[in-house]
């Protein structure tokens, strides 16, 4: 479920963590999967399988089927856009995939609030997002950047 | 501008240590106030292709650790392959009252090698972008230069000497400290280094091999003495006298460090694959050409597809009357939507490696909405193609870039995407 409380610039400090929970399922890959291939133009994307069978994923010496690195990438966007509420505005996020996310693993998805400024006058959160899983790893790791709206106006200065 | 940091004080009772000694002399032996807490092992933006994390993030970053009751004395900057010697942070860490130092971390035929405190003639002596260094050189030249070389991570599989030790049966002569608790190994990794350390004699220590700001100092290593600058270190870690930790075990409070000494371990089930380096052969005219790669017109059907296959919710994408009333006047599009729209590729830089591919890495920079309605089309080309070792073996980075413009010419988006060319076993069963 998506929250949307507004995150104010005031009210967010290093060392806040916002978490969400996620595991995503087969069907929840496969979804996503046919989405993606709207916009792949007939070459037909993966078709090795990893994403969605577990023959496919051995062939590529995996365990188990894997979740695409776009649907981490969209599940962690959408963690920050959750975090930020719809006065937020998303800068940037840059990930780095490390270790493989299974089907089925259980997910903590976290952002961690990094730094906070003003610079140049845009109120500015900087936060480290990544997916934690029972195994104790990071696989996906990342920064966003984010804009976030005053609660009050900025102080005008006085000449 | 205005550094939000110092306002945490507000948050915590624990006085802020920066700038004050210890007080040695009172403290029983163990007390973390006796020791001198460095993270040996760390990256940044300034050097290392896969971190997000900038020097000052970990400087403010430990400056508020520090005022929740962790020691933390200082960090080494150990970026890939790569030492740029007109880098200074001198300035940064007396702001902060931390210490940073430098090394970097190489690939050997036997995994990741830490090097601290070498002079110039080892920059000479070796192709730091070579990624099967000789490992016995490595070890040997970094002593004979002034520094001392730690094998990295030693419990990973192919990157860790660990594994290279068992499966290959490979000698250790001239490795003297390996690092045994890293914090991006898992705990059967970590667990795999200590075994291998206790088993033939090594000195182990302790780094946090961070990318991004919130891990570092995860994990560190517990001097005698301090070792403000990287001369100091190399004297340190020939003394023997150190041993790694986990941060919390730098915490004023007993309670918090007996829960870090109770963290149990299981040991590694990982299997050795020799790899191999030398030279990435690609077609290099292929990089820095940009091409068009596809144009997708936004719909609500493909709005609400995405977000029903993310699980969200967001009024801002679904429902109208919300998104009138919100920042942007109208419904737009999630801002993943695009990247799966439209994915065609740049050109083919015909890499002669690996028989499979992932996504290693990836980068989205917004600059304004995208809206049903709204015709997009993404232009790709490849920046570049290079190669390093990972616990997989050998990996070849293809980084591509494409940018996103709608139908009035105005770039919506970007998107930097690292794939990486891996050759893979199949599994059994």
């Amino acid at each position: 479920m998506t929250v949307q409380t507004q995150r104010y610039f005031e009210d967010v400090w290093p060392g806040d963590e916002y978490v969400e929970e996620h595991q995503p399922r087969p069907e929840d890959v496969l979804e996503f999967v046919q989405i993606n291939r709207m916009g792949q133009a007939g070459r037909g994307g993966n078709t090795d399988g990893r994403f969605t069978d577990a023959e496919g994923a051995r062939r590529q010496g995996l365990e188990r089927p894997i979740v695409p690195g776009n649907m981490s990438m969209a599940l962690l966007t959408r963690l920050v856009t959750d975090w930020m509420g719809p006065q937020g505005r998303l800068r940037s996020i840059e990930l780095s995939f490390r270790r493989p996310v299974l089907h089925n693993d259980k997910l903590q998805a976290t952002a961690l609030v990094t730094d906070a400024s003003d610079e140049d006058g845009v109120p500015t959160a900087t936060l480290d997002v990544f997916f934690a899983n029972e195994r104790g790893e990071r696989p996906v790791q990342g920064t966003a950047v984010v804009e976030l709206p005053r609660r009050t106006a900025a102080p005008q200065e006085i000449d | 501008m205005t550094a939000r940091g110092a306002r945490c004080q507000n948050r915590a009772s624990h006085p802020d240590r920066s700038g004050k000694d210890p007080e040695i002399t009172q403290a029983p032996d163990d007390h973390p106030g006796n020791y001198f807490y460095l993270d040996l092992h760390t990256h940044s933006a300034d050097g290392s292709d896969d971190a997000g994390a900038t020097v000052e993030g970990y400087l403010r970053w430990i400056t508020g650790r520090r005022r929740f009751g962790y020691r933390i004395d200082g960090f080494v900057l150990t970026e890939h392959r790569r030492f740029d010697p007109k880098l200074d942070y001198s300035r940064l860490a007396e702001q902060y009252g931390v210490a940073v130092l430098r090394g970097v971390e190489v690939e050997t035929d036997v995994g990741h090698v830490l090097v601290y405190g070498v002079r110039d003639g080892f920059y000479k002596e070796f192709d730091l972008a070579n990624v099967a260094l000789p490992y016995r050189d490595v070890f040997r030249a970094a002593r004979e230069h002034g520094g001392l070389a730690v094998g990295a991570h030693a419990g990973r599989p192919r990157i860790g000497l660990a594994e290279h030790v068992d499966r290959r049966g490979i000698s250790l002569d001239g490795v003297s400290v390996i690092e045994a608790l890293n914090g991006g190994s898992n705990d059967s990794e970590n667990a795999h280094a200590l075994h291998l350390a206790e088993e033939r004699g090594l000195l182990s220590v302790g780094g946090s091999d961070s990318h991004f700001v919130s891990e570092v100092a995860r994990c560190l290593t517990a001097f005698r003495r301090p070792a403000h600058r990287v001369e100091a270190l190399v004297e340190e870690l020939l003394s023997g006298e150190f041993r790694p930790v986990a941060v919390e075990e730098t915490h004023d409070d007993e309670e918090i460090r007996e829960r870090s000494r109770r963290l149990t371990a299981a040991r590694s089930t990982a299997e050795a694959v020799h790899h191999e380096g030398g030279e990435v052969e690609y077609d290099h005219s292929a990089v820095g050409v940009e091409v068009p790669i596809g144009t997708a017109e936004i719909t609500h059907e493909q709005i609400a597809a995405y977000c029903e296959s993310t699980g969200d919710t967001n009024p801002l994408y679904l429902d109208a009357a919300a998104a009138k009333a919100g920042p942007y006047g109208s419904i737009v599009a999630p801002p993943g939507l695009l990247q799966a729209l439209i994915q065609g590729r740049a050109p083919d830089p015909k890499v002669k490696y690996g028989n499979t591919q992932f996504m290693a890495g990836t980068r989205l920079e917004y600059y304004a909405p995208a809206r049903p309605g709204d015709t997009i089309t993404g232009y790709a080309s490849i920046k570049e193609v290079y190669q390093k070792t990972g616990r997989s073996g050998r990996m070849v980075f293809v980084v591509s870039r494409t940018r996103y413009a709608n139908q009035r010419g105005e770039d919506v988006a970007a998107h930097e995407s690292s794939v990486v060319h891996r050759q893979v076993a199949p599994r059994n069963g």
